[in-house]
């Protein structure tokens, strides 16, 4: 039975530390913006959430590379464990993308850049795990989802810049006559720089995690999720 | 005048937060089960 | 210099089987045809659609008919093989597996864009656009390539699955979407008389997904035919 790594521990509790720092900075140490109320500041965790689920992909490919580099099923389990955690983060941040804007857009949602790009990626995660599920040997599994999640990666960047492209040619025009910038005063990038760096550290926390039930599993001879 | 939109941000904070609440305790829950 | 000729003979076997076959009477390409004309009459229904269509929605209606046919082309050229342990032959071959990746997604952009020469006509006719200009041929040749050398990649993916190609247009479509955008604004700006300069961003996006594609396909085909 492989033994749980201290270092793991002190992640876990490092992460739980880190969000709550931020998020105590958010709530109250970091003005209130005029435009939009409170509900601004949302906007942190949000985009924080989504650099976690982007930067998830580039793990799975990664371990993806890796994988097929080595042969060893453990960067297998690294990108099984980024994707479904890289799903989570997509999730968190689509949804909060949402409620942050809808005071000011007045609509649930909108086809701009950020949110069309995080939701592609969270129907490419999806895709994998459909693919994986349609495959019988842990061998398969492992080759290739890693070849899918290597190609994935590729089209993202590619995905981003042709949305951002398309919305110069075609801008949304909102109903109602709010918009959702704002200037960022330097207690603001204060809060900023906090979130990200809280959810890139609970993102290295969640997959190491994950990473780890995959290993338990495979010892116990369990099938996997 | 600014609006005011608290429950628009508590409710944004706790959709976040909660998903990553749900999955954390979904880990616990399966690593528990692999250990057994 | 071996290599390199074995490499580009079996590219081009493969590559004229599966011209061959078609030419035999497989009636893939017929079905194909077919079913692009049929979608289009289904959307013109669908979307209530008038003859003076605009530039965008006739861009719109063309590619997505041509992803639908391409995906049905793709289907068809990989289970052909499964199904008669063809591909075992080529595996035997002494070259490296991404020259079959190359000839088939040469013969997929062949038979798709075969299909596309008939659509283009049918489109001017239907919708009062002219889509038969030199220009607007050459961007369905690079969004098709980009899209078909995807769609081999990923359709020897696809068939090694229990849902076999009923996977493949969930895999497909949300990483082809950027070849997809590209290819219909690059086309519409053509029908509205846009020069190339233009349109160079699009344009470049459409020959970066080209070469990555195939870049892709070319490091991880072996890897994905591995038995």
């Amino acid at each position: 039975m492989p033994k749980k790594q201290p270092l793991l521990t002190v992640l876990n509790i490092l992460s739980a530390l880190l969000l709550t720092g931020a998020l105590i900075l958010i709530l109250f140490f970091t003005p209130v913006e005029a435009q939009m109320g409170a509900v601004q500041k949302v906007f942190y965790f949000h985009v924080a959430a989504a650099w976690a689920g982007m930067l998830s992909f580039v793990v799975a490919a990664v371990g993806g590379i890796l994988y097929l580099a080595k042969r060893e099923m453990r960067w297998d389990w690294l990108s099984l464990a980024s994707i479904e955690v890289g799903i989570m983060f997509g999730l968190a941040a689509i949804l909060s993308g949402m409620i942050w804007a809808h005071p000011i857009w007045n609509t649930w949602w909108v086809w701009e850049p950020r949110l069309t790009t995080t939701a592609i990626m969270e129907l490419i995660y999806l895709a994998y795990f459909i693919l994986r599920g349609a495959l019988n040997t842990p061998e398969a599994r492992a080759r290739l989802g890693a070849v899918f999640a290597i190609v994935s990666v590729i089209t993202v960047p590619l995905t981003f810049f042709s949305i951002r492209l398309y919305r110069t040619i075609h801008p949304v025009v909102f109903v109602s006559s709010g918009s959702t910038a704002f200037t960022m005063s330097p207690k603001m990038w204060l809060a900023f720089a906090s979130s990200l760096v809280a959810f890139t550290v609970l993102l290295a926390a969640l997959i190491w995690n994950r990473t780890r039930l995959a290993a338990l599993q495979a010892h116990a001879g369990q099938e996997e999720n | 005048m600014t609006p005011n939109t608290t429950s628009d941000m508590i409710l944004g904070f706790a959709v976040l937060l909660g998903i990553l609440l749900i999955y954390v305790i979904s880990l616990a829950i399966r690593i528990r089960e692999a250990r057994k | 210099m071996n290599g390199f000729s074995n490499y580009l003979h079996t590219l081009w076997q493969v590559f004229r089987k599966d011209l061959q076959v078609e030419w035999r009477g497989r009636q893939g390409l017929p079905v194909m045809l077919v079913f692009a004309l049929l979608v289009v009459f289904l959307f013109n229904f669908a979307l209530q659609l008038t003859p003076g269509l605009q530039a965008g929605l006739a861009a719109g209606l063309l590619w997505v008919s041509l992803a639908f046919a391409s995906t049905l082309g793709l289907n068809r050229s990989v289970s052909l093989e499964r199904e008669n342990h063809a591909l075992d032959g080529l595996l035997m071959a002494p070259a490296d597996r991404s020259a079959i990746f190359f000839g088939k997604t040469l013969s997929n952009l062949t038979f798709t864009s075969l299909v596309a020469l008939v659509l283009l006509p049918v489109f001017s006719l239907f919708y009062q656009q002219n889509m038969l200009n030199p220009r607007l041929v050459l961007v369905v040749l690079l969004g098709l390539g980009a899209y078909t050398s995807l769609g081999t990649l990923l359709a020897a993916l696809s068939i090694q699955t229990r849902t076999r190609d009923v996977l493949l247009p969930v895999l497909l479509y949300p990483l082809a979407l950027p070849v997809l955008i590209a290819a219909v604004e690059a086309t519409r700006g053509i029908l509205a008389g846009q020069t190339f300069a233009e349109l160079q961003s699009w344009i470049l996006l459409l020959i970066a997904c080209n070469i990555l594609f195939l870049a892709a396909g070319l490091l991880l085909f072996d890897t994905i035919l591995e038995e």
